[in-house]
């Protein structure tokens, strides 16, 4: 089953990598990424993920994503776009 | 006595004084120093000069080890020991990579660090440099976070920011990769950072820990389930001030070991593959697992799905990440560990039953050490060392047979008495994170406890040893073979016994004298008393070389992905 993660960060060197680091890393495959412009000092990412293998719990992986310094905010909202500065979930 | 966490940096701060200028290596030693770093555990190259360059007439003490992966064994030992960052630090490239596997043991077991790395140029970063190495993106799935030092003028805040996370919450490394032309720019940057103590963890919910409490009050079978988080959150005080209040029965992990004291009442003793039986008979009838800092390892759990089958869970942990990851909990206490163990189990629960009941599966189970031969038993040794030595000793194990032995037969007083690599199980621990451990607890007891396999991975430390007089003792368990993976190949291998003789290795006892380290060989078990009293009674550093039967197996064993229940004995 496909998920969608929508990912905002600090605009930080190495800040893109780190998060898809832990996606493949911790064991889903990225099916698609879209990456809005970046602004001053915050990136928004989409994200299609699909765990590889069962067992594999999106719900784990947006927290693990989440714990990584830099990481605002991860939800499955489009909306959040909109919103800013807010602090990591 | 042993350094303990959470100690005060002095309070060195020339912000308000007009800054003069100073190269960016000698803003990072100035800083580090205002940080209240004491140890730096390193080794020069081309792209950290300028680092060395600045290091003389500092505060920092700079240990010199003989390999970097040895510096990043010994800071990893130094953040466990101290709670604070063990710091090391090497050139670009070569010196960069020899430090992963140091960061990677750092990153499993959630140990503070702050590793420093040379950088080439910034104009050659991505020309495939002499020396250059993406460090940066090889340590991105081993780091807590990692930062490239690109402006000068940033070096007080990011260095300060880098020793805030590594210390902070859930503790782990932090890389900072120093490119050279940053390090030499001269700036007249001020020296204004952030300063310990760090933000505290935020508190957990009352609510989780109300039904937490509640769910403590009508279990029949509760047990606390002790990890390694108890203790990095600075919380072994408090674990033991709610064992004496609700006097639950306890199992702790590898990493958990020594947060109660071994010889406590209520504890049984290391549950897991390699754990006492007692222990995971315990887990396995419970219908309560307290889950304190711990992550549900494969090594802790054996097959996950037969775990604890009729327990609930509540799962206590300063990392929201780790809660359901592996075993759904019914309880979540994320946040601050002090405070919620604090806050646990405010009654003692009516459970004098299965106390009594635990406390017999622990004296039908208890290990014993009448093994036939004259040999020496490495079992009766390492307790009698360990016992012999008292509150002060410290274990530092390399990774095989020995190790086990060390966590099933030791006397532990405080977590801190037991260094191992649990996560990683990287070979080569034993010996620099000795060094380390000595340089953060010189009155300590600190005892290397290794193998002949392991001991070959970092031999070179000898020579760090010897340098600074390090009082460490090193005990060496020859087996002259690979012994864990022999075990395995002859109980899950049909004895195909593959690349596992070491026949061949050279007198250790030889080669410590080669290095100017004291030495001597035992080989009977006769010998024990009398070489236990030689290595406590040795003022300066000692090696023993104990002779062990090459056929002896670590008792308990769960076969891998079958269920706790299920162990295999002598």
């Amino acid at each position: 089953m496909d998920h969608m993660l929508h990912i905002e960060l600090d605009h930080a060197e190495g800040a893109v990598r780190r998060v898809l680091g832990v996606v493949e890393g911790r064991g889903f495959e990225i099916r698609s990424i879209s990456m809005d412009a970046v602004q001053a000092e915050a990136a928004s990412m989409m994200l299609c993920v699909h765990g590889r293998g069962p067992g594999r719990d999106p719900d784990i992986l947006k927290r693990q994503i989440a714990r990584l310094y830099g990481v605002r905010r991860v939800g499955p909202d489009q909306l959040a776009t909109a919103r800013s500065g807010e602090t990591r979930t | 006595m042993t350094a303990m966490p959470a100690q005060p940096a002095p309070d060195v701060t020339d912000a308000p004084q007009p800054a003069a200028p100073r190269t960016g290596a000698r803003l990072l030693v100035k800083t580090l120093e205002g940080l209240g770093v004491e140890v730096i555990f390193g080794y020069p190259g081309g792209a950290i000069m300028p680092v060395y360059d600045a290091l003389p007439g500092s505060a920092l003490k700079h240990i010199l080890v003989r390999h970097e992966q040895g510096a990043a064994f010994a800071a990893d030992a130094y953040g466990r020991m101290t709670g604070r960052a063990g710091v090391c630090m090497a050139t670009s490239g070569p010196g960069a990579t020899n430090l992963i596997t140091g960061i990677a043991n750092a990153y499993m077991d959630s140990v503070p660090m702050v590793a420093i790395t040379g950088q080439v140029a910034s104009g050659l970063m991505g020309t495939d440099a002499f020396q250059e190495i993406d460090i940066f993106g090889l340590t991105l799935p081993v780091v807590k976070h990692s930062v490239i030092l690109r402006d000068p003028a940033e070096i007080p805040e990011k260095v300060a920011e880098a020793f805030r996370i590594a210390e902070s919450g859930r503790p782990g490394p932090v890389l900072i990769d120093l490119p050279k032309d940053v390090a030499q720019a001269e700036i007249a940057a001020p020296l204004d950072h952030p300063r310990r103590p760090w933000p505290k963890p935020a508190a957990p919910e009352a609510a989780s820990i109300e039904t937490a409490n509640a769910m403590i009050a009508r279990a029949e079978k509760p047990l606390l389930y002790i990890g390694g988080g108890v203790s990095r959150a600075g919380a072994v005080d408090t674990l033991r001030a709610l064992a004496a209040r609700a006097a639950i029965p306890a199992v702790a992990t590898l990493q958990g070991l020594g947060c109660l004291p071994t010889e406590h009442d209520d504890f049984i003793g290391m549950l897991g593959m390699h754990g006492l039986k007692a222990a995971n008979l315990a887990v396995q009838e419970s219908d309560l697992l307290i889950c304190c800092g711990a992550r549900f390892d494969d090594r802790a759990t054996g097959q996950l799905e037969t775990f604890a089958p009729n327990a609930s869970v509540i799962h206590i942990d300063g990392d929201h990440a780790e809660i359901g990851k592996l075993r759904r909990a019914d309880a979540a206490i994320t946040g601050d560990l002090v405070t919620a163990l604090e806050r646990l189990a405010p009654q003692r629960p009516s459970i004098d039953g299965w106390r009594g009941h635990v406390a017999a599966l622990k004296r039908e189970h208890a290990l014993s050490y009448d093994a036939p031969g004259r040999g020496v038993y490495a079992p009766a040794f390492l307790k009698k060392l360990s016992e012999a030595a008292g509150d002060s000793f410290v274990a530092a194990c390399d990774v095989g047979q020995h190790q086990m032995w060390v966590a099933q037969h030791c006397r532990f007083s405080r977590p801190q008495a037991h260094l191992t690599s649990g996560g990683l199980g990287a070979m080569g621990y034993g010996l620099p994170a000795g060094i380390g451990a000595q340089m953060a607890a010189p009155d300590a007891t600190v005892v290397t406890v290794s193998g002949d396999g392991s001991i070959m991975m970092n031999i070179q430390e000898l020579a760090t040893l010897r340098r600074y007089r390090t009082p460490l003792k090193i005990v060496l368990l020859d087996n002259s073979t690979l012994g864990l993976v022999r075990q395995w190949q002859e109980l899950f291998f049909e004895e195909n016994f593959s690349e596992v003789d070491l026949f061949d290795n050279p007198d250790f006892a030889e080669v410590a004298e080669a290095f100017g380290v004291e030495a001597f060989t035992v080989a009977r078990r006769d010998e024990t008393d009398a070489a236990i009293d030689r290595i406590l009674n040795t003022r300066g550093s000692i090696l023993a070389h104990v002779r062990i039967d090459p056929m002896e197996n670590v008792w308990p064993l769960v076969p891998p992905g079958r269920s706790n229940a299920e162990m295999m004995e002598a």
